[in-house]
């Protein structure tokens, strides 16, 4: 499923505005190949919204390059490409709908891609029941609950059937429920193929990840399977950042238990050791 | 204060638990529609009753819709009762506006949003902006400013000339809690005080939020989805679906009812799921873990016995 | 209702969905139609053309299936604002209008006097007519017609003037967009008002204290601009991102299709408006 790089970032730097002295991105390389999952975890401050923004060009980089399908994004030339190839979901649900309807505002996207009217109407259905939004088409957006609206934006990304979504921060401001359907959505795009950046807070979301890259004051700091990144909880401490529940509990477990494993990312690993354990 | 009653809390020795009796905040059988009379009505309270105590840290959960942010609103006489009542310190609050502004005074709301909250240009300027509005001496004014930014992490002299809009989420988050904290209120209502925080500023302000309570007698009511949050925090809960409470008591015995949450679609605290399901696989520890450190301890102690 | 919701109680704007000939309407029929409408009001001074308008408003509110309560909603918060515009016309208007008309009430002060003529006294009913017509004309029209129909209605309509360089399709969005957040913004205000409120500001007061309500809506002026720009700067970024550059090469979800009963509308509010301009109205 994991295939050639997709999205190539070579020591890319990124200062805003006058200010030099504090850089904002000090030379971050990153790859995420076609269908791959990638969470970038950091704490509040650490460049996590300012790579993003790289990702498809809405940001170009002062040093280094960003490449897509091999498309340098500060070629006005692929701009069009780069943005229907790599889709991005913001924080706020309230800044992404364009229009006063839900189905008018999943067709934006496509329409600015010239995408001919009779399948205009295929890929919005399409989108739209992928996130279970279908029923809420001729709704505007003030009616639906910030989870749905994100659902929403989702689908329009989707309908512009990117090979790349990047999630910025998109379930920090919904409630368990929204977070949820969010992750089962996730799911789902990646079984499709689609490969996911899941920017965020949450160490439980990015424990799903295929990779997990870990920002600290515009750099790198640390990167791997979750299973590696988190196994460190000493170095994720001193970065300010959380272990996944699973892990924490794992470890104290430990502190009695000397050779309990502390690999564990879910509820259902956690269960299958003590269990397994209990019974041998 | 009042003298201790009742159940002991479930996290920390917490003194006074709740009891009906001598509440500062009653809400009785409210009711609340919004757009009543339109097509577009929708009824968000249907018969809530619920209590807050001097001392106490109440948590209300439930999910977006299930009317948590509306009964907020009751709490401080943003929304007045048409049907049932909600009494303050004794106060009826109804359709006058004679006492109002000693029921906002003494029940202070942030909300979940700090950029609705945080509206003057400058730090200190909008944590007085509540005071000022009391008339207050210049003394007592910068008092009371320092005072609350630095009960929620603000260094006053370094941060009361800042501009808010250069501030970052966690800081503009404290600073729409020194706003309210700067009105000296009884009360403290809070809307999901540390979504979108990461992990280090969230445990940072909810230390300091208990430390309000026990130092200064304050009393909370935290509004949360976050069940770790409220396992960790809470005397008491309440559980809001669909406009109406469907299950209350402290945290503990609700978390570890399986017909208090699931139903609903709510999940308890992470380590009361995973006690809940080793139980489930006949593995003998505590189902009423709310804490890492308990369910580390019972799983702990229940591998050593099965060696 | 409650001290705070008042923007969000406010009927313009909301579409109303039901099965109503004006509701199925093309939106550019109903345009030009509601234009025509809109025009019989402005050139109609007399009392008992207004009668006409006034029971033409209601009528449309009856073809429309909106229920004439709700309608009248939309009339209360602009109650304050009629009361305003009598009282400067009685005090302000005086001998000056119309100096031949009688005079029905005078009242003097020092060197302060009120006149009241017959012909104020009519100016004051036809203005308050011709604004409550409005007012129900414009709230039929919008409680009956989805946003998008309106904006795709002003892009259509504006297309034949896109060789006088009109620019149609960003005009549209630019109505869509406003459109779509004044909801949002309302929903906000009043987030910003209750914040206020509960740190000591004071709001609420009489419904009729025009003034007042006018000055508490000041201090939360400059944080709604604030949010209103940062979720301005926000959409632009995700318009961005969504490949929009402009209204070239863009292709369209929704297309307009009118038939011959869209166009009968338009006859009828042409001929109501040739109507009023003709009939033999006393003055």
């Amino acid at each position: 499923m994991i295939g050639e790089p997709l999205i190539v970032c070579d020591g890319v730097e990124y200062g805003y505005g006058e200010a030099q002295d504090g850089l904002a991105l000090r030379g971050v390389s990153l790859q995420v190949s076609a269908g791959e999952h990638v969470a970038i975890i950091g704490p509040n401050g650490s460049g996590k919204s300012t790579l993003a923004r790289h990702l498809n060009g809405l940001l170009r980089p002062c040093a280094g390059t960003v490449r897509i399908r091999g498309m340098d994004t500060r070629d006005p030339a692929h701009t069009r490409y780069i943005r229907q190839t790599v889709g991005m979901v913001f924080q706020h649900p309230d800044s992404q709908m364009v229009a006063t309807v839900v189905e008018e505002d999943v067709a934006f996207g496509p329409e600015n891609l010239g995408v001919p009217h009779a399948e205009l109407h295929t890929r919005v259905r399409e989108a739209l029941e992928f996130v279970e939004m279908w029923d809420y088409r001729d709704r505007p957006p003030h009616l639906l609950s910030a989870g749905q609206k994100q659902r929403v934006a989702i689908a329009a990304v989707l309908a512009m059937r990117p090979a790349c979504i990047v999630l910025d921060e998109a379930t920090s401001l919904l409630d368990p429920r929204g977070r949820a359907d969010l992750g089962r959505l996730v799911a789902g795009l990646r079984r499709q193929g689609t490969a996911i950046v899941s920017i965020t807070h949450l160490m439980d979301e990015a424990a799903v990840a295929d990779r997990v890259v870990v920002l600290g004051g515009g750099l790198v700091v640390a990167a791997g399977p979750p299973r590696d990144v988190f196994g460190d909880a000493e170095r994720l401490a001193v970065l300010g950042l959380d272990l996944p529940a699973a892990t924490a509990l794992a470890l104290r477990v430990r502190r009695e238990i000397p050779d309990f494993p502390v690999d564990l990312m879910s509820v259902d690993e956690i269960v299958d050791a003590v269990a397994g354990r209990a019974a041998s | 204060m009042t003298a201790s009653h009742g159940v002991t809390s479930a996290v920390g020795a917490r003194a006074a638990t709740g009891r009906a009796d001598e509440a500062l905040i009653r809400v009785e059988d409210l009711w609340h529609t919004y757009m009543a009379g339109t097509p577009f009505a929708q009824a968000a309270l249907r018969g809530v009753t619920m209590y807050v105590c001097p001392g106490e840290v109440v948590g209300v959960i439930g999910h977006t819709g299930s009317g948590k942010s509306t009964l907020i609103q009751y709490l401080n006489g943003l929304l007045r009762p048409s049907r049932g009542r909600v009494v303050v310190a004794g106060y009826e609050v109804g359709r006058s506006n004679s006492g109002i502004e000693a029921v906002r005074r003494l029940v202070g709301v942030a909300f979940q949003d700090p950029e609705d909250q945080v509206f003057e240009p400058l730090v200190g300027d909008d944590v007085a902006y509540g005071p000022r509005q009391l008339g207050l001496a210049v003394d007592e004014l910068r008092a009371r400013v320092r005072w609350a930014m630095e009960a929620v992490g603000l260094p006053f002299d370094a941060f009361k000339d800042r501009y808010t809009y250069t501030l970052s989420g966690g800081e503009l988050r404290r600073t729409a809690l020194a706003g309210v904290l700067a009105m000296r209120p009884r009360v403290l209502v809070l809307d999901e005080p540390t979504a979108g925080l990461d992990p280090v500023t969230r445990s940072d302000v909810r230390e300091r939020l208990l430390t309000l309570c026990r130092r200064d007698g304050l009393t909370l009511v935290l509004v949360s989805h976050d069940m770790d949050e409220i396992a960790g925090l809470a005397d008491r809960v309440y559980v809001l679906h669909a406009g109406a409470v469907v299950a209350s008591g402290p945290p503990r015995e609700v978390f570890a009812r399986p017909d208090a949450l699931a139903p609903y679609g709510l999940l308890p605290p992470y380590p009361t799921q995973v006690c809940m399901r080793l139980r489930a696989r006949g593995i003998p520890v505590r189902g009423d873990a709310l804490t890492i450190e308990e369910a580390g301890a019972a799983i702990a102690a229940a591998l050593r016995a099965t060696r | 209702m409650n001290e705070f919701e008042l923007l969000r109680n406010i009927t313009i704007g909301q579409y109303l969905p039901a099965d109503s000939y004006l509701h199925r309407l093309d939106p550019r029929a109903k345009i030009l139609a509601a234009i025509l409408v809109i025009a019989a009001v402005t050139f109609t001074p007399s009392l008992v053309g207004n009668a006409c308008l006034l029971a033409a408003a209601l009528a449309l509110v009856r073809v429309g299936r909106i229920p004439l309560a709700y309608a009248l909603r939309g009339l209360v918060p602009a109650v304050p604002l009629l009361v305003l515009l009598a009282v400067m016309q009685l005090l302000f208007f005086g001998r000056n209008y119309d100096p031949t008309s009688s005079v029905v009430f005078q009242w003097r002060w020092l060197a302060v006097t009120i006149v009241v003529t017959a012909a104020v006294l009519k100016l004051v009913v036809v203005s308050a007519a011709r604004f409550i017509e409005l007012l129900l004309v414009t709230s039929v029209f919008t409680l009956s017609t989805k946003t998008t129909e309106l904006t795709l209605g002003i892009e259509s309509l504006l297309r034949p003037f896109r060789r006088l360089r009109v620019p149609a399709h960003e005009l549209a969005l630019v109505v869509t967009i406003a459109v779509r957040f004044v909801p949002t913004l309302a929903l906000e205000a009043e987030r910003l008002m209750k914040a206020q409120a509960s740190r000591g500001g004071r709001f609420g007061g009489g419904r009729w204290h025009f003034v007042t309500r006018v000055r508490q809506l000041l201090p939360i002026l400059v944080p709604l601009v604030t949010y209103a720009l940062r979720r301005g700067e926000e959409l632009i970024v995700a318009m961005e991102a969504r490949a929009y550059t402009g209204g070239t090469g863009r292709t369209a979800y929704t297309v307009l299709a009118s038939g011959p009963g869209d166009w009968l509308a338009v006859c009828i509010a042409a001929a109501f408006l040739a109507a009023m301009l003709l009939a033999p109205f006393p003055a």
